[in-house]
């Protein structure tokens, strides 16, 4: 409190009253004091809690944002034959819940109209109304462990003291897409009927407790014809630097 | 004592302006701390947003790829054209682009094809072609728009084509030499020679048309097989030069293969990678590459592959091969009634690709051998590309696919169909591969700059 506040005196009838009035007005004050801070102190702690909550979920967002777009890009550096699920696990549905990535699976015929190489199980890719079907491999071609694991795959992030902090699971499903119609010109090589396969879709949905829906993200890949025969392994070279573009790397002449 | 209750006299009524000071201050707190919160939310959602526009941008980038790679041909006028889902000539000096595509998960693309580049306006560097080939380039921009928080987002990659032939410049029979036939030959599919084609007794189409590579010397035994021959233009093009082989499928599968995953009941790939004169054994190839120098199989032996299966058959002849030198070395021989066995529902040609070293730059028939003898069948779906070795087959023997060799000859009873799967070759066509790729400042505009 202020020590250097010097009022100019008021006169002493004055003063006296004010005195007068001015007693009991400090316990008012201060009771009305603690209310509105009570009041704004609660309101404090709501938005405190609002943030936290928020944050919280941002954090489990970005997470399940980050587990999917690292699984994808590793499904995406596979070897063409590799990119496929296990066909030793099961792909029944497992879910009534519309939020749960296995809700969407179907162990039956998928889609009549749908020729492609196997009509089941198959993946309701839009989650709307669009199936196709799963791309399967046996365990023996499929060369790394998580393609080989039970799906799905669960994983966990640690707290700086090595306790678990987060926890999910990671759903990733392979599709065989048509681009019937989609690919034009004369002569062209294009599958022109719906019951060959011309690339695969890969979708990663990621789940994780306090997440009210998943994370889903998708993409294409095709199969770059002949990988390892890809004529520019044969002496292309990239200008500038005179490098030679070998298997190693397809692209990097950048 | 009366000065300090005269002091506190003083101070009284300021109660009530610290609390609101206070509350001030907490609701300052508080907006902070909204804002915070705010700021992370939405931090969280962009980066859901951006990450689903650039799978989908990528995504449209693999669309454009496979639809211009399955184009029968890349003609001058077509080279100056951009492209959708066709050639497509420029509207107001730029490229069309193609309509927006769903991906699935609420995310969408659409690309823009460049005509084949005459100046460095693309990622990365430009590409200089492989010695005695010449190469096309072409950009293509992609552009992805995720349906979270509307994040979008523009990559560009460089696609090169090498224009020339596949491995397999006709889809059925190539041989660099001459190919010879006895006796009960049916086939369908193209027949390609750069010496002489000779059909003796009995050749018959079982289907397709057979086609003969133009300026063959052609000795059909009967008159009237009907056939047709390509085109001088055809001959001249591109297609027909088959590629030396590149030792690199070779050396890669030497040292990183499945050959531990080979199954036998009788026999064994010993340590110089061979297999050797096994009777009625079967072979159980998963999938896989595999790298071995010798196989011979005889009585009933039985060859189960279940697709995709890559053979290297490695030949002392390349240098670092490790193969042990001698006859045997780059040979196949299979004698009575072995079966090649694909495991697929669907069966198809690529289930099955051979890779034979032989003897280069030899072609006649005395470079190494493939000896198919007696009812070697299943048929073999595969894809046989042996351009430095001989090939030689002898009574009932049954294949449907590809064959290139350095000569052929084919007694008795032999049933070929000749088929390739969709863009290996065969009618040519274009393969265009990735050489550079960017991630661009965001735009729904194909031509923003910032990209190369």
């Amino acid at each position: 409190m202020s020590t250097h506040l010097q009022p100019t005196p008021a006169p002493a009838p004055l003063r006296a009253r004010l005195r007068r009035e001015e007693r009991g007005m400090t316990l008012f004050e201060v009771l009305m004091a603690t209310l509105i801070l009570a009041i704004a102190s609660s309101g404090l702690l709501s938005a405190f809690d609002a943030g936290r909550r928020s944050i919280s979920y941002s954090e489990l967002h970005s997470v399940a944002t980050q587990v999917a777009e690292r699984e994808l890009q590793r499904v995406s550096s596979l070897k063409w034959e590799q990119v496929a699920l296990n066909k030793e696990l099961s792909w029944a549905s497992g879910s009534s819940s519309t939020t749960d990535p296995t809700h969407y699976l179907s162990a039956v015929e998928c889609d009549a109209s749908v020729a492609l190489p196997s009509h089941k199980p198959c993946y309701e890719y839009d989650w709307s109304s669009k199936y196709e079907p799963l791309v399967l491999a046996s365990e023996a071609e499929l060369s790394s462990e998580p393609d080989k694991a039970t799906d799905p795959v669960t994983f966990t992030t640690s707290a700086p003291g090595g306790a678990t902090r987060l926890s999910g699971s990671v759903y990733r499903y392979i599709t065989w897409v048509n681009d019937e119609g989609k690919c034009e010109g004369t002569g062209n090589t294009c599958f022109s009927t719906s019951t060959q396969t011309n690339y695969k879709r890969v979708t990663v949905a990621v789940t994780m407790s306090g997440l009210q829906r998943p994370v889903v993200l998708s993409t294409l890949l095709i199969n770059h014809k002949g990988e390892a025969s890809n004529p520019l392994f044969a002496g292309a070279k990239c200008v500038e630097e005179g490098k030679p573009i070998t298997e190693a790397a397809s692209v990097e002449c950048a | 004592m009366r000065m300090i209750r005269r002091r506190l006299h003083q101070e009284e009524g300021f109660v009530l302006v610290v609390a609101l000071l206070l509350v001030v201050t907490i609701l300052l707190l508080a907006a902070a701390i909204i804002a915070t919160s705010v700021a992370t939310s939405s931090h969280a959602t962009r980066e859901y947003g951006r990450s689903g526009a650039i799978a989908a941008a990528n995504a449209g980038l693999e669309a454009a790829v496979h639809r211009l790679s399955s184009q029968a041909e890349e003609s001058a006028t077509q080279q100056e054209d951009c492209f959708t889902t066709k050639f497509e000539a420029k509207e107001g000096g730029a490229c069309p682009g193609t309509s927006w595509e769903p991906l699935g998960n609420g995310a969408q693309y659409k690309y823009y094809v460049s005509p084949v580049l005459t100046a460095n306006e693309c990622a990365g560097l430009w590409i200089k072609a492989p010695a005695g080939k010449t190469l096309t380039q072409r950009c293509i921009t992609a552009i992805g728009e995720a349906s979270h928080g509307g994040g979008t987002a523009r990559v560009q990659e460089r696609v090169a084509n090498v224009l020339g032939p596949g491995l397999f410049p006709v889809a059925g029979i190539f041989a660099e030499t001459n190919f010879k036939v006895n006796n009960e030959l049916k086939y369908s599919g193209e027949i390609g020679a750069r010496g002489e084609v000779e059909f003796n007794n009995a050749v018959k189409n079982v289907g397709k048309e057979i086609k003969i590579k133009y300026g063959t010397k052609y000795k059909p035994h009967e008159e009237g097989l009907e056939h047709t021959q390509f085109t001088k233009e055809e001959l001249e093009s591109e297609r027909f030069k088959i590629p030396t082989q590149s030792a690199s499928g070779f050396e890669a599968s030497q040292t990183t293969n499945n050959n531990a995953n080979i199954t036998m009941t009788a026999g064994e790939l010993n340590s110089h990678r061979e297999i050797i004169a096994v009777n009625s054994t079967t072979i159980t190839m998963p999938s896989g590459t595999y790298n071995i120098c010798y196989l011979d199989l005889n009585n009933a032996a039985k060859i189960l592959y279940t697709p995709p299966v890559t053979i290297y058959l490695d030949d002392y002849h390349r240098s670092g091969s490790t193969c042990t030198s001698g006859s045997t070395s780059g040979t196949i021989e299979l004698n009575n009634a072995v079966e090649w066995l694909d495991q697929a529902s669907t069966k198809s040609p690529a289930d099955l690709r051979i890779y034979a070293w032989g003897n280069p730059p030899e072609t006649s028939n005395s470079a190494p051998r493939i000896h198919l003898n007696n009812a070697v069948s299943g048929p073999m779906y595969a894809m046989i590309y042996a351009p430095n070795s001989y090939f030689e087959v002898n009574n009932a023997f049954s294949m449907v696919g590809g064959l290139v060799a350095g000569s052929i000859y084919f007694n008795n009873a032999v049933t070929f169909v000749g088929e390739l799967p969709a863009n290996e070759a065969g009618t040519g066509g274009l393969s265009f591969y990735p050489t550079a790729y960017h991630q661009c400042s965001p735009s729904t505009s194909p031509t923003a700059a910032g990209c190369y």
